[in-house]
This record gives C-alpha cells, structure tokens and sequence, in this order.
C-alpha cells in the first residue's frame, strides 16, 4: 500500500449523506483525503492503494494518476498530458514545464482546488447557488470584470478570507491570471493531503 | 475544553424546537428532528439542526452526543453550521463513521470511514488546529483529517438520518486551541517559482 495522488471524477450528486459527493474509483476500505473543486465535478485525492489499485487506476481514461516521486523534473510528455487533463476541468495549466517537479506542479494545483473550495462556500451564502463557475459560457479566457458581479465579488472575499495578495487584479485579469496567482501563492503554505504532506 | 450549552432532551416527545423553546433550529432545506423517549430521533433522510444562540467560539469549538441507537446511517453531531444548511457533520453508524461536509447543501463526503459506532458511546467533533477535523469515539480520535478549510465558522448542532437511530445528551463548547501566528500557518517554503 502506498499514499498515490489522483486526479478523478466526482460521484454522486450531493443531494444527501447517501449520495454524497465522492471520488470516482475509490471503493469502499480505501483510505483517501482530498479537495474538491468547488463545486465542479473534479476532485484531488491521496489514496493509501495497491500496486494493482494503482494499475486499474491508471487504466481509467478519466483518471489521472500522479507519479509517486514527487521530486523528479516533468518530461515533455508528461507536461502535454498534464496541461491537456488540467485545461480540460478547466484549470490553468500553460504554467506547467519541464523545469518544474511534480511536487511544484501539485501544490500549486492543490492550492487552486483548495481555493475553490472555499469560494463555493462564500459564493452559496451569497446567492443561495450552487452553480458551478464554469457553466455556459465561463472559461479561462473571461475577464474578471465580465464576470458576474456576485463571483468576482466571491473571489475577492475569498482571497481575503485565505489572506492572498489580490493587489495586481484588474478589470482585464482573466481567470486564468487570476487562478495561477491563487496556485503561487497557496503553494507557498504548508499543504496536506490525505495523510500525505506534498 | 468547557462544555457552553447541553441538552439532555428531557421533554415531553414531540418536535425538537417547539418542546425546547426554540433551542435548535432545524436547517431550512432539511428534515425535523423530534423528541422521543427523552432522546432525539428524525423525521426523514438528513434532518439537522443548529442550536439557535451560541455565545462560543464560533471558530474552535467540539460538538458531541451519546449515540443511543445506531444502524446504518446513524446519528451524527455538527460543527461550522449556519442556519441554512452548510457545516461539517461526524456521521456515526453502526457500520461505520464518516465525515461530510455541507456546503449549500451540496454534501461532499470528506475522506474514508472509520469503524462503526457504538450504542452509549460518546461521538464528538471538533477542529483540532484551523485546518484540521477531528472525529473521536469515547475520547479517542478516530477520524483525523488535515486541509479541511473550506467552512471556517459557525454553530454546533446535531443529526439523526431516518426514524430508528437515537441521539441523546448533547453537549458542546468551545476547543482551546491557541492559535497559531500566521508565520507558521503560511510560512514561505516555495525552493520553485512558477514562471
């Protein structure tokens, strides 16, 4: 058994304790800790797997298993599958180069989901909503300002709730501007998961 | 770790906020919870309630209770609660015990179970350090787990899933924890910059 960082799927709707939200692949007897990414349909886990968990794991085409050394640099290839499954969820991922280890890469990453996490707490008690942000329209590409105004005014406070540094932020920053910086600066913190520190 | 507020549930059955005086106010999207035989029962899948005034700590604080019947899903006690319907909820059945959490009342499970609950033992919830949820089992932790920050704070409260679990003598108060300076809650250890 050995604690393996995943990238997976979100199960169950969240509707009630019996079809709460989970991660996908992750069976009952695993051990695992994770963030969820807001409120999409995305988590970050560390699970405590076999070597054969870790195979079927690998084998899912909407999985992503993370390498277990944490400290090698990222290969070009990898760096192409990292950016593709990330930009995919959407989260920004042209940042991400073979002068980075994967322990950069995924405190970074774990940083953004983290404050996600907290955004979808501030944006329900501000809306009653529990929308996801990147719904109909909303990517990467959108400006803050052309964001409604109760999400920009939720990633404002949500920054300042986790004390970021939210003074280069203008009227032109995109959200994928804004979620790098977010990923920097959570990065910088002690970050746990699971029972894996990273 | 003094106990602020408790309750026994010593009233006549009926429903939990009418016969205690407005104690416990039941969260909006969710289900009852009702007085019987002197503990507390639900009316439905998921029914909560926040306790209606709290002088505590709205952001170190334990909630615990007795679980008096347990089966599959449980009795359960809360922490973090608005009045709404967001908190982390320490789920005990008689399979196992597992941590959620709501937020809007998308409820999210947090980490893996532990093993099942036991009827007379005491359950409670607290957050040991910002950051991290604690679930324990007769005084002994259970259910550790670190980077939980999505709810910061709130109100105690309680839980019963469906008609046949029993919750009994409520207790909860404020967790003493000092807090850290912010130096070592976000120290600078970056070795790479991002470029």
């Amino acid at each position: 058994m050995a604690w393996t960082l995943c990238l997976v799927p979100v199960l169950g709707t969240g509707s009630a304790t019996t079809d709460a939200r989970r991660p996908k692949y992750v069976t009952a007897g695993i051990k695992w800790g994770g963030t969820d990414y807001g409120f999409e349909p995305w988590m970050l886990i560390a699970a405590d797997l076999t070597p054969a968990q870790v195979t079927s794991l690998q084998a899912q085409a909407d999985a992503m298993v993370l390498p277990s050394t944490l400290d090698a640099l990222l290969t070009a290839g990898q760096v192409t599958t990292v950016q593709t499954t990330l930009e995919a969820l959407p989260v920004p991922a042209e940042w991400v180069t073979t002068a980075l280890t994967w322990r950069t890469v995924i405190r970074a990453v774990l940083g953004m989901f983290r404050f996600m996490a907290v955004f979808a707490r501030r944006f329900f008690q501000m809306t009653g909503t529990t929308t996801p942000v990147f719904t109909t329209g909303v990517d990467l590409t959108r400006t803050f300002l052309s964001l409604p105004g109760p999400v920009r005014q939720t990633l404002s406070d949500t920054a300042d709730e986790l004390r970021l540094d939210r003074t280069g932020v203008i009227s032109t920053t995109t959200l994928r501007q804004l979620l790098k910086s977010i990923g920097l600066q959570m990065a910088q913190r002690p970050l746990a998961i699971g029972e894996m520190g990273v | 770790m003094p106990a602020l507020d408790n309750d026994a549930f010593t009233y006549a059955d009926g429903v939990l906020e009418t016969v205690s005086a407005a104690k416990f106010t039941k969260l909006s999207t969710h289900n009852s919870l009702t007085v019987s035989s002197n503990a507390v029962t639900g009316t439905g899948a998921d029914a909560m309630a926040v306790v209606t005034s709290w002088a505590g700590s709205t952001t170190a604080q334990y909630s615990e209770a007795v679980a008096g019947a347990l089966d599959a899903n449980g009795i359960g006690v809360m922490i973090f609660m608005d009045a709404v319907n967001t908190g982390y909820l320490y789920e005990i059945g008689d399979a196992d015990s597992v941590f959620y959490k709501h937020v809007g009342g998308v409820i999210t499970q947090l980490g893996s179970p532990a093993t099942a609950g036991v009827p007379a033992h005491a359950y409670r919830c607290y957050m040991q350090t910002p950051g991290t949820l604690v679930g324990s089992d007769n005084g002994v932790d259970k259910i550790t787990l670190p980077g939980e920050t999505s709810i910061v704070s709130g109100k105690p409260g309680l839980f019963v899933y469906g008609g046949t679990p029993r919750l009994d003598t409520w207790v909860a108060g404020d967790f003493n924890e000092p807090t850290p300076p912010l130096a070592q809650i976000y120290p600078y250890d970056v070795v790479q910059k991002i470029g």
